[in-house]
């Protein structure tokens, strides 16, 4: 019992030193950086006292505050100088922590010459380690690194799903131009692809989407009709038109969904029969299509109008 | 008595790297700085109209360690309105966020990572108005 | 007739006993350590800011029943909208609360009434009335009669459309920092089933807008020894996680998949409801052949006020042990059945082996050395073993937890605590543990007391689980 009690206290003392001087140095790395990029002082007055797991933490720090060139060019060269060669060795590493400390700077500061080791990271075994490497990946614009992505994508399901489409959602418009191209050749990534077009609005050619709107697989259909949603193009209101008239519920609600986007008479006949579909989420979603375009007073519905106009 | 030009620029935000950083680029061109970094302090600092009557710009971001800073914004939207112009700088980038953050009366919606230039352009442009 | 019993053989059967329930903790607390460094190893490097700028994460919903929480309510909201996970649904029931609980959400929240759109899946009590927030729009309030807390989980679950759903009781504050480390798990494997978040006593903590301050908890030795047997209790399933699963989720903050829930039935009028959906879809699932997951996860999440009295924790307790005792009685046909794995031939009959049975088998154990010591039949030594392997052994076992806690969570962060909690431990074991043994063993009473009531929701168990 005393044996605990003082394994306690010095867990405790030792907890509290540590911490205090954590706290010390990470605020005086945070203030060297923050020197570096007001030009109070040069990068070669900066000598690393620290470990470096510290200072990747204060430049990540930096990076989720700032974007400007000036904060590029900073983490950049503080990247190269004090990160990047440890991050190159443990690249192989066994530890899982080690790879990931390399991940995590590829994606602070991804450099073209690193792209091999990248695209290595995004097909690790650990997630941790092939997330935050994607994140480079994209960054980087790495082809070979966005379509593992789309592999991983395609073979995990769950969060992995999620973060990686919204990953590359946050990607350039040359990423989605590549996710575009491997969904009109991989046919096995095509769903996985579509989900990410569905992420953003982007200037991308998708001319596989007149097919996908026919499919049997109700998925693929489902996220066609998310990407026409996210991307109007002139014609698709006949489309989604039809879509109020399909016994899959999920299809009508999106139907719905995409005739808000367009003014058209059809469109507003198409909506006004939604909005006594026998399904509520459907009559909701013409509802809120109705309003959005101006012509809430096309609802018969006065519950439904009500409940519009209060809280849409 | 002649009325005195609005100089001062009020920040709450939690995160003291950043409001040095912001500090330091404000004072360079001129004004003053008040800054905060609980919404306590925000909503007692805002509920006296003396005190931010000199406010040219107020930044809030939205994590806050005790609030959204939304929740400032919502209180004293009315009294700001016309009077001083908002930017909400935040991590919370969501569309979902960004929307919320337009709606309650921010005049604009900076998320982070962000460009200290085009913010310091944005700032100025906006008090310039 | 004392020399025709061999008090010898009387004394072996309960070293027996208890040795072997405490191998199975000891089995558990070492499992339970090696999950919990593994997690403190994943937080140290994840990064949680992905969360704040998804678009594509799921919206989840959390239903909190009520009933007379007019006191909590507010609390409880405020704190869930204070997360920054953005997508989120609340989905308050009032379950015929006497008191003016509806009233206080209606003026604290600007509760208008809204068409009741969702359909009676899970069969229910009739809904009066359904009302939504103008100021926080994500709030949904249903108002029906009482019928117990079982029901208007229910009721919430038929008015959800999230894909997952956490009930949550009203009285719970949630931590931003456990609970965004919870999103990851929660969505890494399509197969869970449920999910369970650790959960500590706040007696006295606060909440910091979203972070719970455990600064000022409260030094009443209920609470504290309260905050020793949740340390101990969710520990050890961590250890369960890897042995087939959890037997039981704590009703406190308990995370399921929404479409699952009401193709199961829903939850039942069980005492301990939240045990016993859990086992039940470890039965379907098994039964099914589908793979799953129950897992808990070691984060702290969840903070739930404990009893501060002797009277209402005990009949907490009671509570507690009869939920159990009709779990069992509800899944017998698993125990010792080789269909249903590891879970059916070990976890099952360890739970009535090692915790339904074992207040009666420490009762008879204090009984036999008392009338052992009048009779002046006691053996000294053997007396003393069997002290070390109960009460030694469960001191020994508080040391441990509290140890891996200063290690990994460190949520109580002043001193002063965590050395109340050294020292309860060993107060613990003279006279709290022996009221705990007394509550339970009350519980049996009423077990038969109410046994026709129990068979007859057993029977409709089965026929629902046929379906």
């Amino acid at each position: 019992m005393l044996f605990v009690f003082c394994l306690i206290v010095i867990k405790r003392i030792r907890f509290f030193v540590s911490e205090k001087k954590s706290k010390k140095i990470r605020h005086d790395l945070s203030k060297l950086v923050g020197d570096c990029l007001e030009k109070k002082r040069t990068l070669n007055s900066i000598k690393l006292v620290c470990s470096q797991y510290i200072l990747l933490e204060v430049l990540e720090g930096y990076n989720l505050r700032f974007s400007g060139d000036d904060w590029k060019q900073l983490n950049s060269l503080l990247s190269q100088r004090f990160l990047l060669p440890k991050a190159r060795r443990w690249v192989k590493s066994w530890f899982w922590l080690k790879r990931n400390f390399a991940a995590r700077v590829f994606a602070l500061a991804p450099l073209s010459k690193d792209e091999s080791h990248i695209v290595q990271l995004t097909q690790d075994r650990s997630f941790l380690v092939r997330s935050v490497a994607s994140v480079a990946a994209v960054k980087l614009e790495s082809k070979r690194g966005v379509l593992n992505i789309l592999h991983n994508m395609h073979q995990e399901l769950g969060y992995a799903h999620v973060y990686y489409s919204d990953i590359l959602s946050q990607g350039s418009n040359q990423v989605f131009n590549w996710v575009a191209e491997v969904a009109a050749e991989h046919k096995a990534l095509h769903l996985v692809c579509l989900e990410v077009l569905a992420g953003k609005t982007a200037p991308v050619a998708t001319p596989f989407l007149n097919e996908d709107f026919q499919a049997k697989n109700a998925k693929i259909r489902q996220a066609a009709l998310k990407v026409a949603i996210r991307n109007p193009q002139k014609g698709n209101e006949k489309i989604f038109s039809s879509c109020l008239e399909d016994p899959d519920e999920e299809i009508r609600i999106l139907g719905s969904m995409g005739l808000g986007n367009y003014p058209v008479k059809e469109g507003y006949a198409a909506l006004q029969k939604g909005a006594s579909d026998s399904s509520w989420k459907v009559r909701l979603e013409c509802a809120k299509s109705l309003k959005k375009l101006g012509k809430i007073h096309l609802l018969k519905d006065p519950e439904m109008v009500q409940y519009v106009l209060e809280f849409v | 008595m002649t009325t005195s030009k609005k100089n001062m620029i009020v920040i709450v935000d939690d995160d003291e790297d950043l409001l040095r950083l912001l500090t330091a680029a404000f004072i360079a061109k001129g004004f003053e700085v008040k800054t905060m970094t609980t919404g306590k302090e925000g909503l007692s600092f805002f509920s006296d109209e003396k005190k931010w009557s000199g406010a040219a710009l107020i930044i809030l971001d939205r994590m806050l360690p005790d609030m959204d800073g939304l929740d400032i914004l919502r209180k004293f939207t009315a009294k700001f309105s016309h009077k001083v112009p908002v930017l909400i700088l935040s991590v919370l980038t969501s569309e979902k966020d960004v929307l919320s953050g337009l709606q309650k009366g921010a005049v604009d919606y900076i998320g982070k990572p962000f460009s200290l230039p085009i913010l310091m352009e944005k700032a100025l442009a906006l008090i310039g108005k | 007739m004392m020399n025709k019993i061999n008090p010898a053989s009387i004394e072996m059967v309960f070293f027996w006993y208890f040795l072997s329930i405490n191998v199975v903790y000891s089995i558990l607390l070492f499992l339970g350590a090696i999950r919990v460094y593994q997690r403190r190893k994943e937080l140290s490097v994840e990064d949680f800011t992905n969360i704040l700028h998804s678009n594509s994460l799921p919206e989840i919903a959390f239903i909190v029943p009520m009933h007379n929480e007019a006191k909590n309510i507010c609390g409880c909201i405020q704190s869930i909208l204070n997360l920054t996970y953005r997508y989120k649904q609340i989905i308050a029931v009032n379950d015929g609360s006497k008191d003016n609980t509806l009233q206080v959400l209606k003026e604290q929240f600007d509760l208008v009434p809204i068409p009741h759109f969702f359909a009676e899946t899970i069969p229910a009590q009739p809904v009066r009335q359904v009302l939504r927030s103008r100021t926080v729009p994500e709030l949904l309030v249903i108002d029906k009669p009482h019928a117990g807390k079982y029901d208007a989980v229910n009721v919430g679950v038929n008015a959800c459309e999230n894909p997952f759903f956490i009930a949550v009781d009203a009285d719970v504050f949630i931590d931003n920092k456990g609970f965004e480390a919870l999103i990851r798990p929660l969505l890494a494997y399509p197969e869970t089933v449920a999910i369970g978040g650790t959960v500590r006593i706040k007696n006295g903590c606060t909440l910091d807008f979203n972070r719970i301050n455990t600064k000022k908890i409260s030094f009443h030795f209920l609470p504290m020894f309260q905050g020793l047997e949740y340390l101990r209790s969710f520990l050890q399933r961590q250890g369960w996680d890897y042995l087939a699963g959890n037997f039981v989720i704590a009703g406190a903050f308990s995370i399921f998949p929404t479409e699952l829930i009401r193709k199961t039935g829903g939850f039942s009028s069980c005492i301990a409801e939240d045990m016993e959906i859990v086992v039940r879809l470890h039965r379907v699932m098994k039964r099914s052949k589908i793979p799953y997951r129950v897992f808990y996860l070691p984060d702290p999440i969840a903070w739930t006020e404990g009893p501060s009295t002797l009277g209402a924790l005990g009949r907490q307790r009671t509570r507690w042990h009869l939920g159990l005792l009709e779990t069992l009685w509800y899944h017998k046909g698993m125990c010792l059945n080789p269909r249903y794995g590891f879970f059916g031939l070990f976890n099952y009959p360890f739970w009535i082996w090692g915790e339904a049975i074992e207040p009666v088998m420490e009762a008879l154990g204090y009984t036999v050395v008392l009338i052992a010591w009048a009779a002046g039949l006691m053996n000294g030594s053997f007396a003393l073993l069997l002290i070390l392997i109960t009460l030694g052994f469960a001191f020994v076992y508080s040391l441990a937890c509290l140890l891996i806690e200063e290690a990994s969570f460190r949520k109580y962060t002043s001193f002063k605590t965590i050395m109340m909690m050294f020292l309860l431990s060993l107060i613990e074991n003279c006279g709290y543990r022996q009221l705990t043994v007394y509550w339970r063993i009350k519980s049996f009473a009423q077990f038969f007391r109410t046994f026709r009531q129990t068979h007859r929701e057993s029977k409709r168990l089965q026929r629902l689980m046929k379906k």
